[in-house]
C-alpha cells in the first residue's frame, strides 16, 4: 500500500498479525540488543552470534532480494582448523590435507549490515524524498551558429 | 589499513517529450511525477492539477512546464485561457489530450467571479473528460479559495511552488468512507527557467524586445499583458461610473456651469441631452436622465441671470 487508510483499518476486523504486532518495535529492540552486546565490557562471541541471527531471522523471505543474498554470501568466511591432537605442548603427527579442516564462519557484523541495507532499499528505515530534476538546455547562441554556417 | 568501499554514483539522463531528466539512484533523482502524469493521460484518466504559491513566484511558468510534460508543443494563444467562455472554446477546438492552463489573472482576489468560473471549469471536466480529455492546470494563490467539495474530489494533484522553479507535488486521495482527503507527497520538482536556452534574461519584465519576442515565455507575457490591459480599461470605465454616482449635486452644477456654452442653445435654453453628453465627454461624469433634469433645475436656480430664456421675435 502506498498510503494508509487508518479509518478503513479500524472498521475492518483485526485478524491479522500486522494489526496486532508492532514489528518496527521488535526489530528496533533486536538492533539495540546487538549494539549493546558488541559494545559490552564482557564481549562474548556466542552472544554476538545469537543476536545477529535474531535480526536475520526477523526478516521475512518475501522482503529479501538478490543483493541481500549476495551480501550474506560476502559475510561467509572460511577458517582452516588444525584437527591434530595436542600432546605435551605440541601437535602430534604431520600436517596434511586430511588434518586441515575448513570451517564455515560468519562475520556477524556484515550480516547485520546486510539486513540494514535491505531495509534501506525497501524504504523502511527512512522516508526517501524523490526529486524530479529537469536539466536545463544549453543556451543557443544564434551568432555562433551563423558563423559556423558561414564557415 | 582497509580501504573503504567506494560508492559509485551512477547518474544518467532520461529523455521524455524533448526534455532531459536526471536519474540518480543514490540521491533519489527520478522523473516520477512526469511518468505518473503521462500514464494517467494514456489510460484516459482525469488529470486536474492545481499549482499553488504566493504571487509572482512562477506558478504560471510551472504550469506551462507541467503541460509540456504531457505534450511538448504548447500553443500559448489557444491553450492559455482566462475566462470560462474561452475555456469552453478551447475544449471544443483543441485536439484530444492537449492540456489547458486556466490562468489566474492578477485581479482575481478582488473579483470573486474568477474563482466561481474556476470551479465551473473543474466541474465541467467531469463531463468533458470522456470525449475531450483535456488535462486542466489551475495556477491559484491558495487552494482554499476553491470550494472544498470541488477541490477534494475533482483535483488529483496539488503542486505547491515554494521557490522559483521548485515545488512539492501532493496527490489527493479522498476516502470512500468518510469526509476526509489524504495528501500524499509524490516528489519534489526542480525545473529550470522556461526557455532558458533561448534567452539569457531571467524575466521578460522590462525587456525592450517583448513586443517582437517569439519564445514561449515572451508569448505568454505578451498575452497576459494584453488581457490585463483590457480588464484595466473595463475597470476604469466601471470606476468612473461608480465615482460619478458619488459626486454631490453641488459639484456637478458648478462643473456644468463652466461648460455652459456647450449645452445651451440659441435661445439660452439648457438642452438636457447635450448636457449629459458634454459632462460625460469633458468631465467624465455620467448623468442619468433624471439626474440631468435635476442639474438643469439647480443651474437655473443657482445662476438665474445666466440662464434667462430669450424668445425669438
Amino acid at each position: 500500500m502506498s498510503y494508509k487508510e487508518e479509518n478503513e483499518m479500524e472498521t475492518e476486523e483485526q485478524l491479522t498479525f500486522g494489526d496486532r504486532i508492532n514489528y518496527p518495535f521488535i526489530m528496533g529492540r533486536a538492533l539495540l540488543t546487538f549494539l549493546k552486546v558488541i559494545t559490552s565490557d564482557y564481549y562474548d562471541p556466542n552472544v554476538v552470534e545469537i543476536s545477529a541471527k535474531t535480526i536475520k531471522t526477523l526478516i521475512p523471505d518475501g522482503l529479501a532480494d538478490q543483493d541481500f543474498f549476495n551480501d550474506l554470501k560476502n559475510a561467509e568466511e572460511y577458517e582452516i582448523i588444525d584437527t591434530r591432537a595436542w600432546w605435551c605442548g605440541g601437535q602430534r603427527g604431520e600436517k596434511t590435507k586430511e588434518n586441515q579442516k575448513k570451517v564455515l564462519k560468519y562475520d556477524h557484523e556484515k550480516i547485520v549490515h546486510a539486513c540494514i541495507n535491505l531495509l534501506h532499499r525497501r524504504n523502511m528505515l527512512s522516508k526517501s524524498v524523490i526529486t524530479e530534476k529537469r536539466m536545463p538546455k544549453p543556451i543557443i547562441d544564434a551568432e555562433a551558429i551563423e558563423e559556423k554556417e558561414e564557415q | 589499513m582497509e580501504q573503504e568501499p567506494t560508492i559509485q554514483h551512477k547518474t544518467s539522463y532520461y529523455q521524455i517529450a524533448g526534455e532531459y531528466y536526471l536519474i540518480d539512484k543514490n540521491n533519489n533523482f527520478f522523473p516520477k511525477f512526469t511518468l505518473e502524469l503521462r500514464q494517467r493521460a494514456r489510460q484516459k484518466l482525469a488529470v486536474n492539477i492545481m499549482v499553488s504559491g504566493e504571487a509572482g513566484i512562477g506558478k504560471s511558468m510551472m504550469g506551462i512546464q507541467i503541460a509540456q510534460c504531457l505534450k511538448s508543443i504548447f500553443d500559448v494563444e489557444k491553450q492559455v485561457v482566462y475566462t470560462y467562455s474561452k475555456y469552453i472554446e478551447a475544449v471544443m477546438e483543441l485536439r484530444r489530450g492537449l492540456p489547458i492552463l486556466f490562468d489566474e489573472p492578477t485581479r482575481a482576489l478582488g473579483h470573486r467571479t474568477w474563482y466561481n468560473e474556476a470551479q465551473q471549469v473543474l466541474v465541467k471536466t467531469m463531463e468533458s473528460q470522456r470525449f475531450m480529455g483535456h488535462p486542466v492546470i489551475l495556477p491559484i494563490i491558495n487552494p482554499v479559495l476553491i470550494d472544498k467539495t470541488v477541490r477534494n474530489y475533482l483535483v488529483q494533484y496539488i503542486v505547491h511552488v515554494y521557490s522559483r522553479g521548485k515545488a512539492i507535488v501532493y496527490r489527493l486521495k479522498p476516502s470512500q468512507r468518510e469526509d476526509k482527503t489524504y495528501w500524499n507527497r509524490v516528489c519534489k520538482l526542480e525545473y529550470p527557467l522556461l526557455s532558458s536556452d533561448l534567452c539569457k534574461r531571467d524575466s521578460c519584465l522590462g525587456c525592450g524586445k517583448l513586443n517582437e519576442c517569439n519564445i514561449l515565455r515572451g508569448q505568454y507575457e505578451r498575452k497576459k499583458r494584453r488581457v490585463v490591459m483590457d480588464w484595466y480599461k473595463e475597470d476604469k470605465a466601471q470606476s468612473i461610473e461608480r465615482e460619478s454616482k458619488e459626486i454631490t449635486i453641488e459639484t456637478i452644477v458648478d462643473e456644468a456651469n463652466l461648460l455652459r456654452n456647450k449645452f445651451v442653445d440659441s435661445n439660452n435654453r439648457i438642452d438636457v441631452q447635450k448636457l449629459r453628453v458634454v459632462m460625460r465627454m469633458d468631465k467624465s461624469i455620467i448623468l442619468s436622465l433624471n439626474k440631468a433634469y435635476e442639474v438643469k433645475a439647480n443651474l437655473i436656480h443657482k445662476y438665474p441671470d445666466e440662464y434667462v430664456e430669450t424668445v425669438d421675435v
